[in-house]
């Protein structure tokens, strides 16, 4: 899929803004603080309906504005072409549109544009809490699964709905609480994400593989695992799964009601990452580190664009930094041809030749944005 | 700063514990009011007495009543086997839109909700046990809406009713999910009671 066109209205520091990218590779130069990072950020936004930089998403709102607006003209493959809006309000309530008729819910907005985004922070993905991993899987799951957005929202309703119950319990014991009711509820949409995470990761695994071992030139072999909670065989289908978590909610049950809160369940999930055999996030060095993010960035391309039949966009913020050249010059051999890649950057060099002959430039300065050629 | 006239402030504080009712949408009524005739607001004013005092809930099924049965309670032509279990009076409504169906109803008031503090005791539960052991009622349709909060209320009963030897059906899925019956179309309700399913 290609993004033609995309307008942005009091969002970030851009108070408007159109640009046209091309079909290929858009390198955004400019200096710090200028507004690179933020239309990745709008794409994204237009892609999923969530910010990749925070969890707050009203913070994009143009400080002192009440609104903002990103939109954008996607065209598929098969030649179709949607208009996409996404509109956010100061009190949370998102609107989206495609082509003009607006939708139920944003979320509605999925699957129109999908990206995948590479940014500094992404290194959490190794070094920081297990729940940054969780939602790395639960946003490319998202992407490409509608089942898995729906048990995901139910799940995480559930959950709360659950914990809730269990604190009140803890204070005030009744024998006629529901208690039962919410524990299948939890297991019939928990074995569902289990199940997708894992087929998810066994992909996953495989593809960031091949990523890594191009981007290494051979050196180093990249696994990833996935360490369900409860804890699952490879083979294991929706019967086994459900039995095992209800094992598992059995053996805490007690517990649970001492503590007030829900101890087994998809929402205490990890994944670990290993060069040769050894835990990245213990032994890996800062480029290490980062080649194994990007790994599994182009890993998520490849199986979104498996999965989808549609090629992602790539947002690439920042990227060049802590790659030695032979690395980035392995990363961009492996994008060119590929699908619309937008690669920020405070300056050009360390691109070959090649690739900026064909690139779309584009100069950002202050909230403003301008193609310009060599 | 300017304040509201006591009297008009406290209007507007009342109108606005209204549902949906925001703090302008209160001064905007209040203000309506306010240039409206005595005689509109006179009636006004017993139209909110007198649905106070005059509807109450039906001793038997919950929904709102006049008497101390509802209508369809008193309905000599309806089914007295089956019950159609519903959250809210409203649901009532809609299912009676679709023409469809013949039986009684029993309205919960409610949904299983811990993080609103609402729990299964708090709903017309027991009253319902009671309906179906003195009632000779012999299929509960459970008619919630498609939402979490829904189907674990729907579970919490079938699992309740399953040892009191009554047939336990739920909606068919039919509607979309996370659905409220009160918006869904009657030709998509009634086909979700034809093909309502076992548990
Ligand atoms: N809600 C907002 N309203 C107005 N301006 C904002 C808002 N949020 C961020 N900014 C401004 O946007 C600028 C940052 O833009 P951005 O993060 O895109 O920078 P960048 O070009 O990627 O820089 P770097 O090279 O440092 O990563 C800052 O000047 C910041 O003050
Ligand atoms: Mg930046
Ligand atoms: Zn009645």
């Amino acid at each position: 899929m290609l993004i033609e066109e995309i307008s942005l209205d009091r969002f970030r520091n851009y108070p408007s803004l159109h640009v046209e990218p091309v079909p290929g590779v858009n390198i955004l130069v400019g200096d710090n603080a200028q507004g690179k990072s933020n239309l990745l950020e709008a794409i994204y936004m237009l892609a999923t309906t969530k910010s990749f930089r925070t969890v707050r998403d009203t913070e994009v709102i143009q400080s002192g504005q009440s609104q903002s607006r990103a939109s954008a003209t996607v065209r598929q493959s098969d030649g179709s072409s949607a208009r996409i809006a996404l509109t956010l309000g100061r009190s949370e309530q998102k609107h989206a549109s495609i082509n003009a008729a607006s939708t139920e819910r944003a979320v509605d907005l999925l699957g129109v544009l999908r990206a995948v985004v590479f940014a500094a922070q992404d290194l959490r993905l190794i070094t920081g809490e297990p729940s940054c991993r969780r939602r790395h899987m639960d946003l490319a799951l998202a992407q490409t699964s509608l089942p898995y957005l729906q048990d995901l929202g139910a799940y995480k309703r559930i959950l709360l709905q659950r914990n809730k119950l269990l604190k009140s319990l803890r204070e005030r014991w009744s024998a006629n609480s529901g208690l039962d009711a919410w524990t299948s509820q939890l297991v019939r949409y928990g074995i569902g994400l289990l199940l997708h995470r894992r087929d998810f990761v066994q992909e996953m695994s495989e593809l960031a593989g091949q990523s890594h071992r191009e981007l290494s030139d051979g050196a180093e072999d990249l696994s990833v695992h996935y360490h369900p909670n409860p804890s699952l065989q490879a083979d294991d289908g929706p019967e086994l799964a459900k039995e095992r978590y209800e094992e598992a909610l059995q053996r805490v049950a007690e517990e649970e009601l001492r503590r007030g809160t829900t101890l087994a369940g998809p929402q205490r999930d990890d994944l670990r990452f290993a060069i040769n055999g050894l835990e990245a996030r213990v032994y890996g060095s800062q480029g290490q580190q980062r080649t194994v993010v990007l790994s599994i960035k182009l890993a998520e391309l490849d199986y979104i664009e498996a999965v989808s039949g549609e090629e992602p966009v790539l947002l690439l913020d920042d990227v060049m930094s802590d790659l030695d050249d032979q690395r980035r010059r392995r990363l961009l051999r492996r994008l060119s041809g590929r699908c619309q890649t937008f690669i920020t950057c405070t300056n050009l060099r360390g691109f070959p030749d090649e690739i900026l002959s064909q690139a779309g430039l584009f100069r950002v300065e202050a909230g403003r944005i301008e193609r310009f050629c060599l | 700063m300017l304040h509201h006239a006591k009297p008009l402030a406290r209007l507007i504080g009342e109108l606005g514990k209204l549902p949906g009712i925001g703090p302008k949408s209160a001064q905007r009524m209040a203000y309506h009011i306010l240039r409206s005739s005595a005689s509109d607001v006179q009636a006004l004013a017993e139209a909110l007495l007198e649905v106070k005092e005059r509807i109450r809930f039906c001793a038997e099924c919950f929904n709102f009543s006049e008497e101390e049965t509802c209508s369809v309670c008193r309905d000599p032509r309806r089914n007295a086997h089956v019950v159609c279990v519903v959250a809210e009076p409203r649901d009532i409504m809609a299912i009676e839109r679709t023409q469809e169906y013949r039986g009684l109803y029993h309205v919960l008031q409610g949904l299983v909700s811990p993080r609103d503090g609402i729990m299964p005791e708090m709903l017309r539960v027991r009253e319902l046990l009671q309906r179906i052991a003195t009632r000779g009622i012999e299929e509960v349709i459970v008619a919630t809406n498609p939402t979490v909060e829904g189907d674990t209320t729907a579970l919490y009963l079938a699992k309740l009713l399953k040892p009191v030897g009554v047939r336990v059906t739920l909606l068919a899925h039919g509607l979309p999910v996370g659905a409220e019956l009160d918006y869904a179309d009657p030709a998509t309700l009634s086909s979700a009671l034809q093909y309502r399913r076992e548990l």
